[in-house]
């Protein structure tokens, strides 16, 4: 009976350590998602509900503002291979940079606007202190094959930030010179604006469409057509563990405008919401109580007048 | 000729004694007459060492606005709240204004988008009241019958100053003749020691009461023992209460100590507790129709005249809880914490003081203050936040607040713990089994329940109700 009992609440046990972690939930409370904050400071605040173990990252979306910039150029077979050998420190200034092109990717046109890859996530950031970090996603990107290898394989560099795109230089004869793609000049990425930016577009962009039902392409309130961002991380990615019922992150992150994408993961999954912050207008700002006390100095004496009277 | 004389003369006294009769009682008896103060049947008059009822009334928080969405938060008010008083003075020196009620959307713009400053009380106090502590020679405003726990002021409207009641929701906004740069004035007094802070809609989703986001404390453990509870004061108190003869005056003691001074048949108790804490009661109430300020004038003269609390113990007294009850007679209970290290000191029974006077005369008292012990100053470290004071003890304040044992399901807890917290403030909370202070978050509930959390790991160390 004793045994019985024994298993019954282990049974027990288990079911309800199972129930706690089936019901445990993280969710953004703040920002409201898809919500514009007139602001320097962005607050985060992550609620978990249940045992939780969370990761919250922070983005600052970023857009090309100028595409990276390909040609083709040919160079004599024997120097092929000294040349795709190279790494950029050692050619820092040459501007010239031999690139990986995997097999699966097509050679961009000379002169045509680079194709980011998917894996990365990240933009050549501008500013120098994050033109260092690596997403998570990035961190777990597949880096280059080793460089060395000989003429018409995928000799490959990886190089910081850069976008790879291109598939395997054209196959060539022996003795022939070979082609090879040459970056002229990196993808620059900005912040994105988003001060044109209403409620609506943002959850355009959280829905991640770019098409409506009748397949034409989705635009956002002021006529632009729906943007291709890079998130690039603004706040790493913090751990956070809560052990009871209900238990909260929170942080508070200076900001400048822009707009940021605040995302939550944990064992039930993950959730993201975008927040556009924007800086205050100097304008004008309509005034929030209606009438006051604009009374005319007659009134306002005859009403003291009054008022002393019965007192 | 002489008979009509003695009859003149005669009808002059008569005269004078009915005019006079009519003075008499216009003076006796009359609201407006000054009367003849009575302390109650037997006891002392007013003691001359009682403290005002302004010089105890001071803002536990203060709340500054960028009018770019940022907000700080300070718990070292005095500064604020003392410029708050001569903002107030000034606009109520003025000769006209008006009251207006606005929204809580109307409210939360004007502290929001505007540059601002809010003096919170940590309770509610009749705003009438307030003002008549704080500028007693003005009239203006004497009508405005509310209850608030903020007050505010915001360049939104600077010829206005806002006032909010957190438990009941209301807003107000209160209208004179001339601006003032109030919001410079109190903002220059602001100190250096605030945190950002947000609300509770903003940090938990639910709740309007201001959180900051962090803080840090270097408040540490301070042992304490019993306020003066010597023989000598306890009979001080009696004769204070029952006069010096103690006319049909039993005295009671019982095996533990404890000493109960009776009035006839149970008309006027007096106990004292053998731990050192001193309580009256009375079925006597008064009838006199009385206001805040003289009831609270009233309050503290009855408690000097007991005793136990003599020159700058009384400066630490601060008022920190209030309510009002009854129509016909009105029963108001004003609650004092004993301020150690600037922060409040709260017992296992509450304040240290509380006295309830009814229809103008004292019905009520207990006092149990702590005479703390040598203090060590702890580190500078980071105190449990507050969001999370509140979401891990959700269960414990729904249970302690509904009265149910039960377990209920955590969103319905936290919601309603959420919204009920009134105010959230670093303490002291005075562990009677371990004789020590030890630093609190102070919890106050909008039914007047006080929770006690440990400041620094969030963890219930006891509750008043």
């Amino acid at each position: 009976m004793s045994r019985i009992l024994r298993k019954a609440l282990a049974v027990i046990a288990a079911l309800a350590l199972l129930t706690g972690t089936a019901f445990a939930d993280a969710s953004i409370v703040s920002p409201v998602a898809d919500s514009v904050v007139y602001s320097d400071s962005l607050l985060i605040s992550v609620k978990l509900t249940g045992s939780e173990n969370v990761k919250v990252t922070v983005y600052q979306e970023y857009y090309e503002s100028s595409p990276a910039v390909y040609e083709l150029q040919e160079i004599p077979e024997d120097e092929a291979a000294a040349e795709a050998a190279k790494t950029v420190s050692e050619t820092p200034d040459s501007g010239v940079e031999t690139v990986a092109i995997p097999e699966d990717q097509e050679a961009p046109k000379e002169g045509s606007e680079a194709v980011p890859s998917e894996e990365t996530g990240a933009g050549k950031a501008p500013a120098e202190e994050t033109a260092s970090e690596k997403t998570p996603i990035a961190e777990n990107a597949p880096a280059g094959t080793e460089s060395g290898e000989p003429a018409g394989s995928e000799a490959t560099e990886e190089a910081p930030g850069a976008g790879n795109g291109a598939e395997d230089a054209a196959e060539q004869e022996p003795g022939e010179p070979e082609l090879i793609k040459v970056l002229i000049r990196e993808a620059e990425y900005s912040p994105y604006d988003a001060s044109a930016l209403s409620a609506e577009d943002l959850s355009l962009l959280s829905s991640g469409r770019t098409e409506d039902a009748s397949g034409e392409a989705l635009t956002l309130s002021d006529g632009s057509g729906i943007p291709e961002l890079s998130d690039v991380v603004f706040a790493p990615a913090v751990s956070y563990k809560s052990d009871s019922e209900v238990g909260f992150y929170t942080k508070q992150l200076s900001v400048q405008p822009g707009l940021y994408k605040v995302s939550v993961e944990s064992r039930s999954g993950s959730s993201h919401c975008f927040v556009a912050v924007k800086e205050k207008q100097q304008e004008e700002k309509p005034g929030i109580f209606s009438g006051g006390a604009q009374k005319s100095g007659a009134f306002s004496f005859l009403r003291n007048m009054l008022r002393s009277l019965f007192r | 000729m002489r008979s009509a004389l003695i009859e003149k003369i005669k009808v002059v006294i008569i005269v004078v004694l009915f005019i006079t009769t009519i003075l008499l009682l216009y003076l006796l008896w009359s609201p407006g007459g000054r009367g003849i103060g009575f302390s109650g049947f037997g006891g002392r008059s007013a003691s001359s060492d009682a403290p005002t009822g302004a010089g105890l009334l001071r803002a536990e928080y203060a709340l500054r606005s960028s009018g770019s969405g940022s907000t700080e938060l300070s718990y070292d008010a005095d500064g604020v709240f003392a410029a708050a008083k001569e903002e107030l003075a000034g606009f109520l020196a003025q000769s006209y204004a008006e009251s207006s009620v606005i929204s809580e959307q109307q409210y939360e713009l004007a502290m929001r988008d505007w540059p601002s400053v809010s003096v919170g009380f940590g309770c509610g106090l009749p705003l009438n009241g307030v003002l008549s502590l704080i500028a007693p020679e003005s009239q203006l405003l004497r009508t405005a019958d509310v209850i608030v726990d903020s007050i505010a002021f915001s360049d939104a409207a600077p010829d206005s100053v806002f006032a909010r009641d957190s438990g009941s929701g209301s807003h107000y906004r209160f209208i004179f003749g001339e601006p003032r740069e109030s919001v410079d004035k109190l903002s220059s007094a602001f100190g250096d020691n605030s945190y950002p802070a947000y609300t509770a809609r903003d940090l938990l989703g639910v709740g309007s009461v201001f959180l900051p986001l962090g803080s840090f404390s270097e408040l540490s453990d301070m042992p304490f023992g019993a306020a003066d509870g010597s023989k000598e004061v306890g009979t001080d108190a009696a004769r204070a209460v029952f006069g010096d003869t103690f006319s049909f005056v039993r005295r009671i003691t019982d095996s533990f100590g404890n000493v109960t001074y009776m009035y006839g048949y149970g008309e006027k108790n007096l106990y004292l507790y053998a731990e050192g804490a001193i309580e009256y009661r009375t079925t006597v109430s008064g009838t006199e129709a009385s206001d805040f300020a003289r009831d609270l004038d009233a309050a503290l003269s009855f408690a000097a005249g007991c005793g136990g609390l003599r020159g700058d113990e009384w400066k630490a007294l601060r008022l920190c809880g209030y309510s009002e009850s009854g129509i016909r007679v009105h029963t108001r209970n004003f609650s004092f914490a004993q301020s150690v290290l600037g922060v409040p000191v709260y017992g296992q029974s509450g304040p240290a003081l509380t006295v309830t006077v009814s229809g103008g005369a004292v019905t009520g008292l207990r006092r149990e203050g702590i005479d703390p012990g040598t203090y060590t100053p702890g580190e500078n470290r980071a105190a449990a936040s507050p969001a999370n004071v509140i979401a891990n003890n959700s269960n414990h304040i729904y249970n302690i607040l509904k009265g149910s044992v039960l377990a209920p399901a955590s969103d319905e807890a936290f919601d309603f713990a959420a919204k009920a917290v009134r105010s959230l403030a670093p303490g002291y909370y005075a562990d009677p089994s371990r004789k020590l202070l030890v630093p609190a978050w102070v919890l106050k509930a909008s039914g007047g329940e006080m929770f006690y959390f440990d400041l620094y790991e969030g963890t219930p160390l006891g509750y008043t109700r």
